[in-house]
Parts: C-alpha cells; sequence; structure tokens
C-alpha cells in the first residue's frame, strides 16, 4: 500500500476542500514536496505538496470534487503497489477528525456508500455522487427510487435555466463555461450571502489627502491603510466583527481582516490575523507577501485564521462605489473605492481633495445601523488623521 | 465343437498361434517400451503393464467376431491389439493429439473403437461390468449375434457392481461373458487378503451362472474356455464368470514399489505366457529361434516408426474441450 | 382439452414413445408387474412385455450401469429409481459412467439414457431429500424438473428423444396434480423456461413442487398491489438464463425458491448467474433464496414448518426486497 495522500487542514476551523486540479496524473513520477494538487477552501485555492516520493498510484477524489479533511484522496508509492480501493473512503482518522462533530455532508466516496447496483448504475449514468443522496432503504441503502428522486429534484431545478439556455442557442451560438472550482464556489457563496444576508449598504466619503501625504514618506497601499482603519473600528464597534450561527451571535475576540484579491485564479481572500495588534507597516508587508503568493498560487493558509470581516478594494478597478456582497457567515464588509481628485470644500473654500468612498455592506439582522455609521466613522477618522493609526 | 466342460471354439490352426504369439509379444515390446519412453520423460504417462498377463487379453479376444464387443479393464492392453488397435493409435491415445481417438479427451487405456467392438471402460474399478450388461442386453433386444466380454481384475470382483452386474446378467440372461483377470494382488493388496474364497470362480454360482478357473497363462486355455462362453451367450443361454488364474510380473505402475515377494514373482516368470507359446511352437517346429527374433524386430521397427509419426502429430485446438460434453455446445447449457 | 394427472402423463409419455421406437424401454424396480408405486408404469407391462417393461433387482448402480450400456449400444433406456435418496447409490454410474460417455468417445458414441426419480417432500429422512443440485454439477448430465401434468408429458418425452442422459425428477406432492394435457405426443423442448405468472416488480423462479408455492404466493401478493413474476425454468440443465436475466432486468428483484437446502443449492447458481449478468445494473435489492434452511427433511409435521419452505416464506422474501425502494 502507498502513502497515502490526505486532504489537508489549510486553516482553523477548515472541514472540507475542493480538489481543484491534479498536477499530476496516476502513473507519473512524484517528488516529496513538489507541488501535486490544488485545494479550494472558502475562498483560497491552495497548492499542496506530494507527501512523499514515488508514483502516483491513484486518484480517489478527481477534481472538483469535495472531500472531507483527513480524506484519502490518492496514493503515493511504487510503481505496481496495489492500493484499496476501498480505502479510499477511509474519510476522517482519529486526530484529523474535526473537532466539535458538527453535521457536515457526507463527503465520502461513492465507493463506501450503500446502495443497489441499480441506483449505483442510475447515478453513474446521471453524473449524480452517492455521497449526495439521502438512502431511504433498510440500513441506510440508497435504492433505485432515492436516486430517481435526485434526478427529478436537479432536473427541475435546472429547468428554467435550461430554457432559457435553449432559447439563447437557438437566437445565437453561445459558448458555454461549466460552473465549477472556485467559480462555483464564488455562486454558491454569493447566492448563499443574499439569501441569508439582510444587507444594507451605507456609503461615507473619506479624504484620503493624509494617507497620501503619509505615502510620501511610508511606503504603504490605501488597502493596508483601510484594514488597519477597519480593524480599529471594529474593536469600537465588535457587532461588525461578529458572526451569526444559526440561533447565536458569536463575537470573535480575534480581528481577523481578510482582504479580496484577484488571483490567477480567481477571487480569492487573503487574512490578516489580530490586524488591531499589527502595525500599518506590519500589516503592509504581510499583505504584499500574501498577494504574491497568491499570484504564484503558492499560498500556504496552514494555521491562518478564518476571516471575521473583509475588506475590498474595487477602486483599484475605476470603480467609485459599489454594494459588496458580505462573505457569510461575517456580518460587514467594507468596499473602497477609487482614491480620486475631487473638489471639495474646506473651511468654507472649494478644493482639490482627495477623496474615496467607503462602502459598508451590513447584516441588519444583528448590526443596527447606528452601529455601523459609527464604525463608518471610525474608520473614516482614522484615515483622515492617520496619526491615530500609528 | 462345444462342450460340456465349457470348452468352445473352432480348432486354431498354425498361423493362429503364430498370430497369438505375435499379439502377445508386441504387448511385451510396446508396454516395456513405453515404460522406457515414460522414464525418459518422452511420454507424458506411463501404463499399467499387463506385462505376465498377456495371454488372458490375447485369449479371450482372439475368437470374438466383428459383432462383438468388449470393454477392456485398466490393464487389459491386449484387448485392442487383437481387436486390430495399432500401436500408434494407442501411442496418438497417449500422447493426446488431435490424431488420437478421442482428439486428447481421453488417454490409451480408457479408450473406446467403437468400430472394432470396444467400449471404453471408466476409471472406476469395477464400474464397467453392469455397463457391460447393458451393451449385450441391448445386443439381445436389438437382436444382435454380437456378445460383450467384460474385463476386470480380482479386485473389482469384491465391488458391489460386480455383485449388482452378475445377478442382472443371470436373470435377463444377457450374452457376457465376465473375465475376470485374477493377477492375485488388488493393486498392492493380495486377494486372499481381501476375500475369504480361494476362487472367484465359485462366486457365479450364487448368481446362478457357470464360473470356471482358467489358466491364464495358457493362451490357448483361455482361448478355448472363452469361445465356450462365448457360444453359450450366443445360443441365449446367458452369461459366464471365467476367472484367469495370472500373475503382473511388473509393479502395478512404474511409480509402486515392489513388495511382493521376489520368490513368488520367480516361480511365476517360470510360467511366462509368451515363452509357454513359444515353447510349443518351436516343439512343433512353427516357429525357430530366428523367426521369433525377425517377428520382434519388425515389432520393434513398427513402434519405433509409431512414435516418430504420433510425436508428430499436431495437438488438439485446446477450443475442442467444448465438443461432445454434449451433443450441443456447453454454452448452450446456459450456465 | 382432456385432463390427466401428473403422473398419469407421465405414464402416457413413455406408453407414447414405447410405441413410436422400439428402442424405447423401462427398467425399475416394482414397475412391471406393480406399474410402479405410484403409477407412472402402469399398464406398461401388458402393452409391451416382460422384455421392454423390465422388473429389476434391487440394484440401483446396477440398473443405471446397464442403462447406460444399452444406450451406448443403440437403446433408450428409461430407468426408474424409485426415491431420489435412493439415486445416491447410483452415483458412480450416472457421474462417471453415464455423463462422461460421449467425452470418452468424442461422439461416437452416446448415452441417450433417461433416469426418472422421485422427491417425497414429505416421507421420511430418507426419502425427500432433494438432490438436484448434484447433478446441475456434472457436465455432461441434463436435469429436467417438471411441475405440472402438460410439461411432465412433454418433457418427458423430450428427454426420451434427447440424445443424452437426462436426471428426470418428479416430486410426489405433484402426482395427484391434474392438468389439461394433450392427447398427442408433444414435446416441451428442454431449456425452455415459462411464466406462469407475470409481474413488474419481482422475479420469483421456482421449480417442481415449489412453482405452486410461488404462484399461491404471487397471487396472495398480487391482492397487496405487488406483482409477482414467477417463471419456472423446468429445465436446470441447460437453464433458460436469458428468460431469468431479461425478467430480472425489468424487475429489478429475484426470490429463487427450491425445496432443497440453500447451502450449494441451485439457487446459489442462479444468484450467481443473475449478478454476473447484464441483470446486475438492475438489481434494487439483494437476491434473496427461499429453501431448506440446512436440515434432513424431518418425519413429523410438527417440524416440517422451518424445513420446508411455503406460501409464507415466499411472501416474507417478496415483502423483504420489496422494503428497498
Amino acid at each position: 500500500m502507498g502513502t497515502p495522500i490526505k486532504m489537508p487542514r489549510l486553516s482553523k476551523g477548515m472541514e472540507t476542500g475542493t480538489v481543484l486540479e491534479w498536477l499530476k496524473a496516476p502513473g507519473e513520477e512524484v517528488r516529496e514536496g513538489e507541488p501535486l494538487f490544488h485545494v479550494l477552501t472558502e475562498k483560497a485555492d491552495v497548492e499542496v505538496q506530494a507527501p512523499g516520493s514515488g508514483t502516483l498510484l491513484q486518484v480517489a477524489v478527481p477534481a472538483g470534487e469535495e472531500a472531507g479533511v483527513g480524506a484519502v484522496l490518492g496514493w503515493v508509492g511504487e510503481p505496481g503497489e496495489v492500493v484499496g480501493a476501498a480505502a479510499s473512503g477511509e474519510v476522517k482518522e482519529g486526530p484529523e477528525r474535526p473537532a466539535g462533530g458538527k453535521e457536515r455532508s457526507k463527503a465520502g466516496s461513492d465507493e463506501r456508500r450503500k446502495a443497489s447496483p441499480v441506483a449505483r448504475r442510475l447515478a453513474s449514468e446521471h453524473g449524480l455522487r452517492l455521497a449526495a443522496i439521502e438512502g431511504s432503504g433498510p440500513q441506510g441503502m440508497i435504492t433505485k427510487s432515492d436516486v430517481e428522486e435526485a434526478v427529478r429534484i436537479r432536473e427541475e431545478s435546472a429547468l428554467g435555466v435550461e430554457a432559457e439556455d435553449e432559447r439563447q442557442e437557438q437566437q445565437d451560438q453561445v459558448e458555454r463555461i461549466p460552473l465549477k472550482g472556485i467559480r462555483r464556489v464564488m455562486a454558491e457563496r454569493m447566492a448563499l450571502s443574499k439569501r441569508t444576508a439582510a444587507d444594507v449598504t451605507t456609503v461615507v466619503d473619506v479624504d484620503m489627502g493624509a494617507v497620501q501625504a503619509l505615502r510620501e514618506h511610508v511606503a504603504v497601499t490605501y488597502t493596508s491603510a483601510v484594514v488597519k482603519a477597519a480593524s480599529l473600528g471594529l474593536r469600537k464597534h465588535p457587532i461588525l466583527n461578529a458572526t451569526l450561527d444559526e440561533e447565536e451571535i458569536v463575537l470573535h475576540k480575534g480581528i481577523h481582516v481578510g482582504v479580496a484579491v484577484d488571483s490567477a485564479r480567481g477571487l480569492t481572500v487573503l487574512t490578516i490575523a489580530d490586524a488591531d495588534q499589527k502595525s500599518l507597516r506590519q500589516i503592509d508587508d504581510e499583505l504584499q507577501g500574501l498577494v504574491e503568493a497568491a499570484k504564484r498560487g503558492t499560498l500556504q493558509l496552514e494555521e491562518v485564521e478564518t476571516p471575521t470581516f473583509t475588506v475590498t478594494n474595487s477602486g483599484v478597478l475605476g470603480s467609485l462605489m459599489f454594494t459588496p456582497i458580505i462573505n457569510p457567515p461575517q456580518s460587514g464588509i467594507l468596499g473602497m473605492g477609487k482614491v480620486q481628485e475631487t473638489p471639495v470644500v474646506r473651511d468654507g473654500e472649494i478644493v482639490v481633495g482627495v477623496v474615496m468612498y467607503l462602502c459598508l455592506t451590513y447584516d441588519h439582522r444583528i448590526v443596527e445601523g447606528a452601529e455601523a455609521v459609527g464604525f463608518l466613522q471610525a474608520v473614516k477618522g482614522c484615515l483622515e488623521d492617520p496619526v491615530r493609526m500609528m | 465343437m462345444d462342450r460340456k466342460d465349457g470348452i468352445g471354439g473352432r480348432e486354431l490352426t498354425t498361423k493362429d498361434l503364430v498370430e497369438m504369439y505375435r499379439l502377445m509379444l508386441q504387448s511385451r515390446c510396446f508396454t516395456e517400451q513405453v515404460l522406457v519412453w515414460y522414464e525418459e520423460g518422452r511420454l507424458p504417462q506411463g501404463l499399467h503393464p499387463s506385462v505376465g498377463q498377456e495371454a488372458v487379453g490375447v485369449g479371450a479376444c482372439y475368437g470374438l467376431g466383428p459383432d462383438d464387443w468388449v470393454i477392456p479393464s485398466l490393464r487389459t492392453a491386449e484387448a485392442f491389439w487383437t481387436r486390430g488397435v495399432t500401436m500408434l493409435e494407442q501411442l496418438n491415445a497417449m500422447l493426446g493429439n488431435a490424431a488420437s481417438v478421442s482428439r486428447g479427451k481421453e488417454t490409451s487405456h480408457h479408450a473406446g473403437y467403437p468400430e472394432r467392438g470396444i467400449l471404453a471402460g471408466t476409471g472406476i474399478v469395477g464400474g464397467s461390468i453392469p455397463v457391460a450388461v447393458g451393451g449385450a442386453l441391448a445386443l439381445k433386444m436389438r437382436g444382435s449375434e454380437g456378445v460383450m466380454v467384460s474385463f476386470f481384475g480380482d479386485g473389482a470382483s469384491n465391488r458391489g457392481d460386480f455383485h449388482e452386474a452378475l445377478n442382472l446378467a443371470a436373470v435377463l440372461e444377457a450374452p457376457v461373458v465376465f473375465v475376470c483377470e485374477n493377477n492375485l494382488y488388488a493393486q498392492t493388496v493380495p486377494a486372499a487378503v481381501g476375500m475369504a474364497i480361494e476362487d472367484i470362480a465359485d462366486r457365479a454360482m450364487g448368481y446362478g451362472m457357470p464360473g470356471r478357473v482358467v489358466d491364464g497363462q495358457d493362451v490357448v486355455a483361455v482361448y478355448a474356455a472363452t469361445q465356450g462362453a462365448v457360444g453359450r451367450a450366443r445360443r441365449g443361454e446367458g452369461p459366464t464368470l471365467l476367472e484367469c488364474k495370472t500373475y503382473r510380473f511388473l509393479p502395478h505402475y512404474p511409480i509402486f514399489e515392489e513388495k511382493r515377494p521376489a520368490e513368488e514373482i520367480e516361480r511365476w516368470r517360470e510360467r511366462d505366457p509368451i515363452e509357454m507359446l513359444g515353447r510349443r511352437l518351436e516343439e512343433e517346429g512353427l516357429l525357430d529361434e530366428q523367426g521369433k527374433l525377425e517377428m520382434e524386430e519388425a515389432i520393434e521397427a513398427e513402434l519405433q516408426e509409431a512414435i516418430g509419426e504420433a510425436e508428430g502429430m499436431p495437438m488438439p485446438d485446446p477450443q475442442e474441450v467444448f465438443e461432445n460434453v454434449y451433443r450441443e455446445p456447453v454454452e448452450a447449457m446456459g450456465l | 382439452m382432456r385432463t390427466l394427472r401428473y403422473n398419469q402423463a407421465l405414464c402416457e409419455a413413455l406408453r407414447q414413445e414405447m410405441d413410436r421406437d422400439e428402442r424405447v424401454f423401462v427398467l425399475g424396480e416394482d414397475i412391471a408387474r406393480h406399474g410402479g408405486v405410484y403409477r407412472v408404469t402402469e399398464g406398461l407391462l401388458e402393452r409391451f412385455g416382460p422384455e421392454r417393461v423390465i422388473d429389476t433387482p434391487i440394484s440401483e448402480s446396477g440398473i443405471v450401469g446397464l442403462a447406460v450400456g444399452a444406450a451406448l449400444l443403440g437403446m433408450r433406456p428409461v430407468v426408474e429409481i424409485q426415491f431420489m435418496d435412493l439415486i445416491t447409490i447410483a452415483m458412480d454410474q450416472i457421474v462417471n459412467s453415464a455423463a462422461k460417455a460421449r467425452f470418452v468417445h468424442d461422439g461416437a458414441l452416446h448415452a441417450p439414457l433417461v433416469v426418472r426419480t422421485m422427491n417425497l417432500g414429505k416421507g421420511t429422512v430418507y426419502s425427500s431429500q432433494e438432490l438436484e443440485a448434484w447433478f446441475t454439477h456434472v457436465p455432461g448430465l441434463k436435469v429436467v424438473m417438471p411441475s405440472d401434468p402438460y410439461d411432465a408429458k412433454g418433457l418427458l418425452i423430450s428427454a426420451i428423444r434427447d440424445p443424452d442422459p437426462v436426471i428426470f425428477i418428479e416430486h410426489k406432492a405433484l402426482y395427484r396434480i391434474e392438468g389439461e394435457v394433450e392427447e398427442e405426443a408433444y414435446t416441451v423442448p428442454l431449456g425452455q423456461a415459462k411464466l406462469p405468472r407475470e409481474g413488474d416488480d419481482v422475479t420469483v423462479v421456482a421449480w417442481s413442487s415449489m412453482v405452486g408455492v410461488a404462484e399461491a404466493a404471487a397471487d396472495s401478493l398480487a391482492d397487496e398491489g405487488i406483482g409477482v413474476e414467477v417463471i419456472d425454468p423446468r429445465t436446470l440443465v441447460p437453464f433458460d438464463r436469458e428468460r431469468v436475466v431479461a425478467s430480472v432486468c425489468k424487475t429489478g428483484r429475484l426470490v429463487i425458491v427450491h425445496q432443497a437446502v440453500r447451502r450449494g443449492g441451485f439457487g446459489a447458481e442462479v444468484a450467481a448467474a443473475v449478478t454476473e449478468s447484464e441483470a446486475f445494473g438492475y438489481l434494487m435489492a439483494p437476491i434473496r433464496r427461499v429453501a431448506n434452511p440446512g436440515v434432513p427433511v424431518p418425519k413429523s409435521g410438527a417440524l416440517h414448518p422451518p424445513a420446508l419452505p411455503g406460501e409464507a416464506d415466499v411472501i416474507g422474501a417478496v415483502r423483504d426486497v420489496m422494503a428497498y425502494g
């Protein structure tokens, strides 16, 4: 039996990940430490290295499939070594089993699911994963009718979209891009957010002149400054650093600010842990390092905290203001507009100022409007008087 | 010229006696040569040597006609020769090549040659005896003049099949002659250990048929006794049990260690059936030393030619194993 | 159409074949003067005489061996072994002499005999064994197990005309069953199953006396809205695999019913064959066997329920496989 390749825990609290891509095909040689596959977790795409040297013997979880932390994704070993196909379903082993044991979707591979032969065949024919089907037969066996029901549900949900697509295709040629990997995760998370959060967006303008002046002495980005300012605002308004966990509001002691950036594989969230306790310079250095790693796809997210709040900069692309979407289960997201010279009234006179709109979307289920505006004002205050951030 | 004492058959001519001698000699030469080839690894199997017992098969089969049938025992090689099977044919069977009579399905001593009146015996000692009775009954029901001759050893006469078959043959008046080749050993167990009687022929009385003890080393005596029994069967008078007292000079099979008393083997070797007839032929001026030598050389030459030819034969196509399990192909059986 | 009992249908088959072909003869214990313990050979002695209707001594091995020899030399013997339990005595002749005759002679000779035998069902420990699986295991033998009078006649005629040795297994419980039987001689081909009940939900394969049990269960289950397809293979060798596979592809569920012991029974072979076939991908539930659980058939009726499969057992097995959606 070769060395099993397992789904790593790439961040605290990570319970499942999606295999985005295998960089080697079964039969190819791999060296220990060499990049072997990409995993998508939360919003991050992480490159994972081979656990041993040898040949990639078998892939148990193909690209695009989700697996629990500790699940065997494949094996590395000597060519010809026998690997137990059945072992591919050894999902969670003792120490790597996530604490808390919250109910998760069954991420075990299909081989181990109890299913009648016809159910197995039908699921395969329809491209359905047995793991996603609830078994209603004796001892939880997935029956033929369970699969038929799953097929029916999928077809019904796809029906409207398909009809629209068909009309489109009749009119003109279209290109279809499969919704998978990070795109799929994005889609699901955005929809979840819009479906669950009572989101409200509120906007303030910030005079960025002081920060601009600061940048002439200390080379930091506007984003770093906003992260620092936000972290301080969050200290004052902890409700925006909270997450909603079903029936409870969870107030987080650590202020971990996520920064949404575009990377080679799409949107990725980098995290500055305990941002309120770091200097602006530290934050800036850390952020630059993470952005570089994200661009190279070599982000190591092990032991990195899950963000409690997110900052997103749309201004770099030229946007003036926008309504960012909360990254659930967080309760707020701060969007940065373009920093630009604008006529402003200062001491009764119209002068050329440097202004940026800060757009806060917050979950009105738990955040009061006054809290939200108060937070924005605090952030604005820090940015307009950077000394407060020193 | 059938007599009250069961002796029958026509008067044997000079030619008959020389031919009987030749058949016994051929059997001996074949056996000894095959054992050497087996030892050398040239043949995939040995045989159960009939050396010492040649007079039984030759004598019993010599006078049989084309309508008659025999089922040899595993040691009755002489039944094949006497019914006209060639050494090449039996070598083909031993090699299991495509020219063999069963095309490789079974070996020489379980071979059947229907066109020469030979039914294959099974590998179950005594199992062929009731089959012979059934064959005889069929001959009778079909109105054939044919008689069935069933060969078996002293060991088989202890099997239930022997007793059931003799009883059935007697009650059904089947035209069958039971030829027991009593070579005094059931493989390694002495006949005296396996049965409490001296003469197996005595068992016939229990089934209401004649039983005769015959000198199994005297081919003419075997011939005459068998012909008497065959005549009786042909006339519809029912079966006969002949017990031919004989002895095998070699172990049961090449791999068997010889544990029989050496002096017993020696004593029987003095009654070598081939030498006994040979002496008579010489005394009567029918076949001299030179003639015997030439005869043996001719047999050896045929044998050498046969092995060459047999070895040159192609082997059967492996797929032939599916043929003749049933009339239909095996896959037609569904499972 | 005229009706006959199962044993009468068999008797008619023998009489018509003996009329048609003078090579056909019957032999066995108590079959001539007595006409057979269950009257299957009644009247044959009077019609055909003692040469062709032979009372034999109690020599099961001997008479089967004799039949093999007669068959090899051109006759068409039909042997009766009074109870199937007694066939154990004749096993060498069946397995070695009869089954392999065609093979060792490479087809130059063959042994077209029929061995008729019978299971008492609820007799004694030594007369109620269902041993068909033994024979299905032997290359060269065909195994026939008719379940009603029509098949009894048609299959026996086929068996007699068949060029290979046939083990023809009757059942005491069936002898008194009446059914329509054509007067003319006819054949039911070996290897063709029939479907006494058609249904879409569960396939029940049963043979011999269990066909009636399966039919009764199917009728009861029809009231519950469960459609049971009963397949009677009629012959186990050759076996109508295609029919069973096609049915399981339709229903997705299979129950096999036989009176014989489950362990090593022919039902295991049927189950294996189905899982090896394209029907595997249609199976919705485990295959269930209803069979003797592995005990001798006891004499006392009090002990029968667990030992002998009945309608309730079949219904239970069908409901069980229906639970798998």
